[in-house]
């Protein structure tokens, strides 16, 4: 069997939705026996999709910054079919609380007006990257093919999808596959 | 008018005139899904989820389009699914609906129809304005960012439950649910009555307590009637791992139809008063812990050697109790000096023997004598406050302020209540809620008055107590029994007690009654017992135990049988 290519990458997330990639278990083996080649993951510890693209790529994390957005339209560009897995990347997630300050009140608040922080400043160093006025889902930066939300989404919603999409079959979640929580 | 044929999803069916589409899909067995929609509420068609396709191709929504003869129409055909996800999609992206922030997901309608129609993701991005929150009620939370403005509150607020508090200001996407045009809840002329709580089928209106303790799916429902008062509401308890979690109205209760009062509804969520945990005895001013098996020894010789035994029960314990109540003291103790913790004018009770809550709904006139039910029967302060929007007129009699005086046609003072008699001349159906303690000349008056009475008696088996011959006064005694409840016992009780050599008290709490008293048996609580009560109409009615006691911890009845067995 040919080898389905997936690379995988999270953005403004907390990387549970990697967790239930790995909460696939064994899975992940039949996976791999499949034909499914995992090539930059967090857990594979690569950091870019080889040059010639993958068949599959997947979004874990909301839109924050401007290398999110980057790296977004980066995957978008290098993957036939673009998955948005778990809350954030999907909806936005809780990543979005902050749609409701000024960038520089929640900056303030965050490295200079907490209990906890004394002479704080807040960082500026260009290799970060810059916030966005507001928090987006993925799907406004980029067009994408197929949903799973879930915080986290289930191990089993994610499998299903992938044995679903090596089937040649579009996935569709229902029942506990589907969960916004 | 004969039957109604109509088509659903090329189903011939045949309906009773009179019935909406959703109603007659609904006897079929057909799910329409809906939001704004409640089954106790007259439909609005707001939310336009129930939309379905007719033959001519127009949509409508199922909630409100009458059945009508040969009407044809599907429920679920691609159009209408269609539909249906785009107004789910817009219903999400209006205020925010991100099921991670909300303590009602799980248990909620909006939630529940994105899963049925597979909406995987928002296709309008939402979280754009942010929008205020109001959490200073006592009980209930008011969170405007999961309102869906499907009005359902607002309806059962003014419709069911007569208090018209709740409404909406503003238009169009501006429109926002507001208290008394634009006041806090906590400010508002809310009685806490907390129906719009039942109601919401988002997390826009939840309660304090109910809403951090998980899902409903988790929790033991059990049906009950209230004990709070005599008005015995039918309840739907909500428990988990034997923690009472939340209370609702039982929609299914004749008595009460769904609607409950603080105190039904959210009072014994608060309870905070101290048990009494344990068996105690007070010898040389000292208190010890005994067993239960010698607290009933000790209780029963002291009622034997008594030459004068005397007995007090709370009118809050069930018909059950009240039996075995009375068995000890007519058959082990042969005395006749019992009594209960309230006294009712023989009179008033027989005024009241053909009274019945519903009339109130009914009536022309609704007179309130020397009687304010909106704190101590809420629901009756609901119904008359319903009678009133429907035309009715309400006089009262007071000397006092009273709560419902703005919906009132006339007040008198007490000395005028003579012109009662002409005022209500004219009208036909006329029903006096009376405080049940009135004297002697009040009587008189109204024995003039051709009405139906409804006394309102303090407590849940008021009624129950009386049926049994239990009102007459305690007379003095060597030795008593007192079956308190969750009585703490009035400032006259206590004085009487003063004389009595030695006083047995069963209670369920810490008070100035189980201080005095020589011998405590603690006794399970209302909410954890079976058996039966008798409301203020005379309808008896089944409660069910909602929590377990705690371990050694009996009910009244079982306490007194036990005390009847070691009598001999």
């Amino acid at each position: 069997m040919a080898k389905v290519k997936l690379a995988s990458t999270w953005l403004e997330a907390c990387a549970g939705c990697h967790m239930s990639i790995l909460d696939m278990d064994e899975r992940i083996v039949e996976l791999i026996q499949a034909g499914v080649e995992f090539t930059s993951t967090p857990v594979t510890d690569l950091k870019h999709p080889p040059e010639e693209g993958v068949d599959i790529g997947i979004i874990e994390g909301a839109i924050g910054t401007d290398l999110h957005e980057e790296e977004a339209r980066h995957l978008r560009k290098k993957c036939k079919i673009l998955i948005a897995i778990g809350d954030c990347a999907v909806f936005g997630g809780i990543a979005t609380m902050r749609n409701y300050f000024s960038k520089e009140e929640l900056l303030t608040r965050g490295y200079i007006d907490t209990e906890s922080t004394k002479n704080g400043k807040i960082p500026t160093s260009d290799e970060l990257g810059k916030l966005l006025p507001k928090v987006k889902a993925v799907k406004d930066i980029v067009k994408v093919d197929f949903f799973i939300p879930g915080c986290p989404p289930p191990a089993d919603s994610i499998y299903t999808a992938l044995k679903e999409l090596l089937e040649g079959r579009v996935p569709v979640l229902k029942g506990d596959l589907l969960k916004y929580d | 008018m004969g039957k109604l044929l109509l088509k659903i999803n090329g189903n011939e069916i045949e309906v009773d005139p009179g019935l909406t589409v959703l109603q007659a899909a609904k006897t079929f067995g057909i799910d329409i899904p809906t939001l704004c929609h409640h089954d106790q509420l007259n439909p609005i068609g707001a939310c336009r989820l129930c939309v379905v396709e007719t033959k001519q191709g127009t949509l409508q929504p199922a909630c409100t389009l009458p059945a009508t003869q040969g009407l044809e129409v599907e429920t679920e055909s691609p159009r209408v699914v269609e539909t249906r996800k785009f107004i789910l999609n817009l219903l999400f992206a209006e205020r925010n609906h991100y099921c991670m922030y909300c303590e009602v997901s799980g248990d909620c309608e909006l939630q529940n129809m994105g899963y049925r129609y597979g909406i995987d993701h928002f296709a309008f991005s939402p979280y754009q304005n942010k929008f205020p929150t109001d959490f200073g009620h006592k009980y209930i939370l008011l969170e405007h960012n999961r309102c869906i403005l499907c009005r359902r509150c607002v309806r059962a607020c003014s419709d069911l439950a007569g208090h018209y508090v709740l409404g909406m200001v503003n238009r169009g996407a501006h429109t926002m649910l507001s208290p008394d045009m634009e006041s806090p809840l906590k400010a508002s002329s809310c009685v806490s009555c907390g129906v719009c709580v039942q109601v919401c089928p988002t997390g826009s209106l939840s309660d304090k307590i109910g809403a951090y303790l998980g899902k409903t799916a988790e929790m033991t429902k059990t049906k009950s009637v209230c004990a709070n008062c005599s008005m015995g509401c039918g309840i739907l308890a909500f428990t988990k791992a034997n923690h009472l979690i939340k209370i609702w109205g039982d929609w299914e209760s004749s008595v009460n139809h769904g609607i409950l009062c603080e105190l039904g509804r959210f009072t014994p969520l608060y309870e905070k008063r101290k048990r009494v945990s344990h068996p105690i005895i007070r010898q040389e001013g000292k208190r010890e812990l005994i067993t239960y098996e010698d607290v009933i020894k000790k209780a029963a010789l002291k009622l034997k050697e008594a030459k004068n035994p005397g007995g007090l029960i709370s009118p809050k314990a069930t018909n059950e109790a009240l039996e075995v109540f009375n068995q000890l003291f007519s058959t082990s103790l042969k005395s006749k000096n019992t009594g209960l913790m309230e006294n009712y004018n023989e009179k008033v009770i027989e005024l009241s023997s053909d009274g019945c809550l519903e009339d109130i709904l009914t009536a022309e006139a609704i007179v309130l004598y020397k009687v304010d039910p909106s704190t101590s029967h809420g629901v009756v302060a609901s119904w008359v406050k319903r009678a009133v929007t429907n035309d009715a007129k309400l006089y009262i009699v007071t000397d006092d302020e009273n709560s419902l005086s703005f919906y009132a046609s006339e007040i008198f003072k007490t000395s005028e209540a003579g012109k009662l008699v002409n005022t209500l001349g004219n009208n036909n159906k006329v029903v006096v809620i009376l405080n049940p303690q009135v004297e002697s000349t009040d009587l008189e008056t109204l024995e003039k008055v051709k009405a139906v009475f409804l006394p309102l008696y303090k407590s849940a088996n008021s009624m129950g107590a009386v049926k049994q011959g239990l009102n007459s006064t305690f007379g003095k005694s060597d030795v008593s029994l007192i079956v308190a409840s969750d009585s703490s016992g009035d400032s006259n009780l206590l004085a009487s007690l003063k004389d009595i050599g030695y006083l047995i008290v069963i209670s369920n709490f810490v008070s100035p009654l189980t201080e005095r008293a020589d011998l405590i048996i603690p006794s399970a609580t209302w909410l954890e017992t079976s058996g039966t009560i008798t409301n203020l109409e005379g309808k008896t009615q089944i409660i069910s135990s909602i929590i377990e006691a705690p371990e050694g911890v009996k009910t009244d009845k079982a306490i007194i049988e036990d005390l009847i067995k070691a009598l001999g």
